[in-house]
């Protein structure tokens, strides 16, 4: 894909050059969104309104890393979002059970149904850990983990997306990861023992 | 959290995973990892928070984000577009022309253009009028000839002299309009007189023929003094002033209608190229 051409081709009004390049990040955005809403309804709202945003000011898109300026995009369009749900709370909705007529208090209605039990069970946990995690996280922290521990990025990298000084960057990863070290202390143990056994190795 | 490290160890150690330490600091720091027990568990603890968020699973995109036209805020317009903007642009250039020619033309004569050209052909518009006042005299004068019949009929023959000096006594033309009017008629009918005086079949008394031709020749007095007015008036442009009050009038009235026209062409193409314009 010659990346460098569709911006050109995009800049110029090709919606058709840009929608190639929206489905090549579609996933990366899509997952930036949805670690730092928590929900895939307002994930999937923020990453459509950061295509949008970045369609309408690609022509002020001056070259670099576009993976970063998309990144920079969705990142914002989620503070913009978090700062809105700030001012205005609001309780979030969960399917009824049809039997009891009560909410599901898990995430347990999220998992895909192709997957068998026990993978079902893997990623739920693993992901409810993690997500339970990163929300207790304050925004900008957040975004800094994300950026550089899930979708991996480099220091100068994260620091050009959320338009931050280096410093800043380093203790702010510094002490993010701090705090899920303490706050994935108490779910350690609940983690499917293969992932547990394959960080081990890694470490 | 571990009592013995402090901020800066974790930054250290954060930034040592992501090896981001210069070479000294790195070097400082592998020093202390041998002999520090504590600390060489706590980096073990921050890889693993990494290894951790870096194995999460990646969620696909759920849908295409993919931008339609409309998303993108691309705006298809109608091929009419082009057309209702035209017709716009030109019909509010000529209400403007039309408008600011008007008030100029009033401001420095004091009479509208078209009026002035109304004055050019005024001569024409008045030998309507009078032809159209003819009409109506020719409809009238059986009833004066019936009536002046009547009259000779039912009252005793007055003598010649006396016929003929009642009319002598009306020979200044009287100021009222009907006269003007009545010697215009005469004037653009000059056959109707002789037809009058000489037919004997019009008249069924012969006392009648000269009471009709006293009363056209009095008639004829105060036309040929109205002739005579209305040449002097052509010549001092008097007919101008009589264009003025009465036929930019009627063009006015025109000017309006045509002003009022473009105005509603103008803004109806200008709505409905705005309408076109939206159209997706």
């Amino acid at each position: 894909m010659d990346e460098a051409g569709l911006i050109r081709d995009a800049q110029k009004g090709d919606l058709t050059a840009f929608n190639r390049l929206v489905l090549v990040y579609q996933d990366m955005v899509y997952n930036q969104a949805y670690r730092m809403m928590g929900e895939a309804e307002s994930a999937e709202d923020a990453t459509q309104d950061a295509f949008i945003s970045a369609y309408k000011n690609i022509r002020s898109y001056r070259g670099g890393s576009f993976k970063s300026w998309l990144l920079r995009i969705v990142t914002n369009a989620c503070y913009d979002e978090l700062r809105r749900r700030k001012r205005r709370p609001t309780q979030p909705l969960e399917p009824i059970d049809q039997e009891n007529y009560e909410e599901f208090e898990s995430a347990r209605w999220m998992v895909d149904p192709g997957e068998s039990p026990e993978q079902a069970l893997e990623r739920t946990e693993l992901d409810r850990a993690l997500q339970h995690c990163l929300e207790d996280l304050p925004p900008d922290f957040r975004a800094v983990v994300i950026l550089v521990d899930i979708q991996g990025m480099d220091y100068t990298e994260a620091a050009a997306v959320v338009k931050t000084p280096l410093g800043t960057i380093k203790s702010r990863l510094a002490r993010a990861r701090l705090r899920l070290r303490d706050c994935l202390r108490g779910v350690w143990e609940l983690l499917p023992v293969a992932f547990r056994l394959s960080e081990e190795s890694d470490v | 959290m571990n009592s013995n490290i402090s901020p800066q160890d974790w930054e250290a150690l954060s930034a040592y995973i992501d090896n981001q330490l210069s070479v000294n600091e790195r070097s400082q720091l592998e020093l202390r990892l041998g002999t520090d027990v504590e600390l060489r568990r706590t980096l073990q603890e921050m890889k693993r928070i990494k290894v951790t968020l870096g194995n999460a699973p990646r969620r696909r995109a759920p849908r295409n984000f993919t931008l339609s036209p409309g998303k993108a805020g691309i705006r298809l317009s109608s091929p009419l577009y082009p057309t209702f903007r035209l017709a716009s642009v030109l019909a509010s250039i000529m209400f403007v022309l039309v408008f600011l020619g008007d008030m100029l033309t009033g401001i420095t004569t004091g009479v509208p253009i078209l009026a002035q050209v109304a004055r050019q052909s005024a001569p024409q518009l008045e030998e309507m009028s009078l032809a159209q006042e003819v009409a109506t005299e020719e409809v009238e004068l059986p009833a004066v000839m019936e009536s002046a019949a009547d009259v000779a009929a039912t009252e005793a023959p007055a003598p010649p002299e006396a016929l003929m000096a009642a009319p002598a006594e009306s020979t200044p033309p009287p100021p009222s309009a009907e006269l003007g009017v009545e010697g215009q008629a005469a004037k653009a009918l000059p056959t109707s007189s002789p037809t009058l005086t000489e037919s004997p079949t019009t008249t069924p008394e012969p006392t009648v023929t000269p009471l009709l031709t006293a009363t056209v020749v009095a008639a004829e007095q105060p036309i040929q003094a109205e002739q005579a007015d209305a040449a002097a008036n052509q010549q001092e442009g008097d007919s101008v002033g009589r264009a003025r009050f009465t036929i930019p009038y009627v063009n006015s009235w025109i000017i309006w209608g045509l002003e009022g026209l473009l105005l509603v062409i103008a803004v109806g193409a200008m709505l409905a190229a705005l309408l076109t314009r939206r159209m997706r």
